[in-house]
Formats: structure tokens, C-alpha cells, sequence
């Protein structure tokens, strides 16, 4: 499936990589490394953990090439394994979190690039309203978040997510809308006072 | 009042559906509180969520990957490479040496136990002791998982 991020060169560089051009490489991960610091970013919360993770997808995805097909959307297959990082990554937080219930009150508040809003209140109240939404979205089902970061963030199709995710298009759309649900019960009144 | 499925009202607010059912929901929507308040509800997290900010990807990091798997090829050759032929011959040599060596103190062993070993294997000592650190592990394990 050719999606609209895909761009016929695609192939050629996953070519060039085959034939042991890095560089080629190296142009491939600055096509896509916005998207995935992205998604690790939202997904996760924690900006410390972008340059890992996303060393990791990359570092997967090198070593996949080789072996994937030409027919597949590349844009996809590099958002798989970035979604399979993270929902790994996710579950292994979500166990360790119980240990440190901390985890969630010490995220909250945290914004990583910080607003440009000059009044400190508006600021203040802007960041602690990101904060929360970020973690209440990493307190959604690992797939149910992905879902919903590829929708919000990446503009993705019904379609795309679902090849992505490896799942259908009706398990896409009641993916999308129990994350829905599930973050309006759990960001609850607080969406209520602000809209 | 009929209501239209829950996932048809999110699919809406994605604007995913086809024209047709799009309409009739519309409509729908725009006669029906409670289905009104969910879509709006969804619209107003929906902003939310675009509005939070992201971060970039670290400068040079492409350039970083780059150079890691030219690194990783480059170890990868200094073991496979054609050139290292020789090289490739020598540790093939040392570990059939090696694997001599062990043979041969295997051997010594079995005809000839050393008197410290006899004992420590005959008292049943090192089995209770290997059987017990492992219940230990096991009971730590069991603990930090109930802790959970
Ligand atoms: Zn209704």
C-alpha cells in the first residue's frame, strides 16, 4: 500500500542501503527520525528517552531491510517497529511503575519543549494542561495510544494505522474510540472546566 | 431515538466515513444532545492532543546512526572479511588447542578424582546448598512480583 508520506525514493535508498551505501542510510533516518522521536515522545513522555529509543528503531530497521519486501510501504513498516519499541517499552515502564507509583505525579507538569507564552500563569496553566493529557494518554492500552498518536499526530488513515499495527480497519476504528472514551474518564471533570 | 454506534461518532469526528453516513449523523448530531456532547467532548480532547508540544530529533543523529552501523559492518568484517583468512586459521588452531586441552583434563578427572572432590560430592552438601539459593532466588522473585 503506497501511502502519502511515501515518496518513490524510498526504494531506491533502501536499495542503496542494500548495496552497502550508508549514507543512503543516513538519509533514510533523517527522512523519518521526526515521526519516531514523535512517537516515542508522546507515547513515552520522557524526552530523555527519544535518542534511545529512537537509536534502537533505527538500529532494528537496518537490520530488517534486507529482508523486507519491496511491495510494502516503507513509511508503515519503519512506524511498525517504532510502535513495537514502544508498546515494548511501555509495558516494561508500566511494570516497573508499580514498583514507583511516583512515576505518573513526577511526569505530570513536565513539558519538554516549553510554551512560548510570555505571561507565567498562562504558561504554567498550558504546561500543567500538557502534562496531564500526556499522562493520561500513557495511561491508555498500549495499542489504543499508538492508535490514537498515529490519528492525532501523524494525520494516518483508518487504513494506514491498521498496517501499521497489523490489525483491521473495524479494530482500528473501536481502538480509536475506546481511547477516546478511556481518556475522557480518566482526564474526566478537568476536560469539563476547560471547554 | 436511535443513537448511531459509538465507534460510527468517533469514525465522524475523524471524518473517515463515507458521504452518506456522514449526513445521516450529522443530522443526527445536530438533533441529539447527548450525541452532541460526546462528539464535541471528543473535538475539544482531540485540540488538546495537537496542542501539546514535541520534541525534535537530537541534531547529528542521523548522521550518528550512520557512523554506528558503519562501525557495526566494520567489526563485522575484521572476523568475516576474505583478508583475515589467516588470521580466521590462527583462532581455529587455538581452539582445537584449547578443546585438546580440555579433553585431556577431562580425562585426568575421571580416572583420577582429587580427594577433596570424592568428599564434597559424596556428603550431599553442595546439592542441598545449590538447591536452597536457588529457593532463595525463587522466593525473591516470588516477593518482588506479589510486590508488584
Ligand atoms: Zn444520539
Amino acid at each position: 500500500m503506497a501511502t502519502k508520506v511515501d515518496t518513490p525514493d524510498d526504494w531506491i535508498l533502501v536499495e542503496q542501503i542494500r548495496a552497502g551505501h550508508h549514507g543512503a542510510f543516513r538519509d533514510l533516518v533523517r527522512r523519518y527520525e521526526r515521526q519516531v522521536a514523535h512517537l516515542i515522545y508522546l507515547s513515552l513522555g520522557r524526552p530523555e528517552d527519544v535518542e534511545d529509543l529512537s537509536q534502537e528503531v533505527f538500529l532494528r530497521v537496518y537490520h530488517a531491510l534486507p529482508r523486507l519486501e519491496p511491495q510494502r510501504s516503507l513509511f508503515s513498516w519503519i512506524y511498525r517497529i517504532a510502535s513495537n519499541v514502544v508498546i515494548d517499552e511501555a509495558r516494561r515502564r508500566k511494570f516497573r511503575s508499580m514498583l514507583s507509583l511516583d512515576f505518573l505525579a513526577a511526569e505530570t507538569g513536565k513539558d519538554a519543549r516549553g510554551s512560548t507564552d510570555d505571561d507565567p500563569a498562562v504558561r504554567t496553566e498550558r504546561s500543567e494542561l500538557h502534562g496531564t493529557l500526556q499522562a493520561a494518554i500513557r495511561r491508555l492500552a498500549p495499542d489504543q495510544r499508538v492508535a490514537l498518536l498515529l490519528r492525532e499526530y501523524e494525520d494516518l488513515s483508518y487504513e494506514e494505522i491498521a498496517e501499521v499495527l497489523q490489525t483491521s480497519v473495524p479494530a482500528v476504528k473501536s481502538r480509536l474510540f475506546r481511547a477516546r472514551q478511556d481518556l475522557r474518564s480518566i482526564l474526566g471533570p478537568m476536560m469539563e472546566s476547560r471547554t | 431515538m436511535n443513537h448511531p454506534r459509538p465507534e460510527d461518532l468517533s469514525a465522524y469526528v475523524d471524518r473517515t466515513l463515507p458521504v452518506s453516513q456522514v449526513r445521516s449523523i450529522a443530522d443526527h448530531v445536530a438533533a441529539c444532545g447527548p450525541c452532541r456532547e460526546m462528539v464535541q467532548g471528543w473535538e475539544s480532547l482531540r485540540a488538546a492532543i495537537r496542542s501539546v508540544p514535541v520534541v525534535e530529533p537530537e541534531p547529528w543523529f542521523a548522521e550518528r546512526m550512520e557512523a554506528m552501523v558503519a562501525g557495526e559492518e566494520a567489526d563485522v568484517e575484521r572476523w568475516a572479511g576474505p583478508e583475515r583468512v589467516a588470521g580466521r586459521a590462527v583462532f581455529g588452531l587455538a581452539v582445537i588447542v584449547l578443546g585438546l586441552l580440555l579433553a585431556m583434563s577431562f580425562r585426568q578427572e575421571a580416572t583420577a578424582p582429587p580427594v577433596d572432590r570424592m568428599f564434597a560430592l559424596g556428603s550431599g552438601d553442595s546439592t542441598t546448598l545449590l538447591a536452597s539459593s536457588e529457593l532463595t532466588r525463587e522466593n525473591l522473585l516470588q516477593a518482588t512480583i506479589v510486590g508488584e
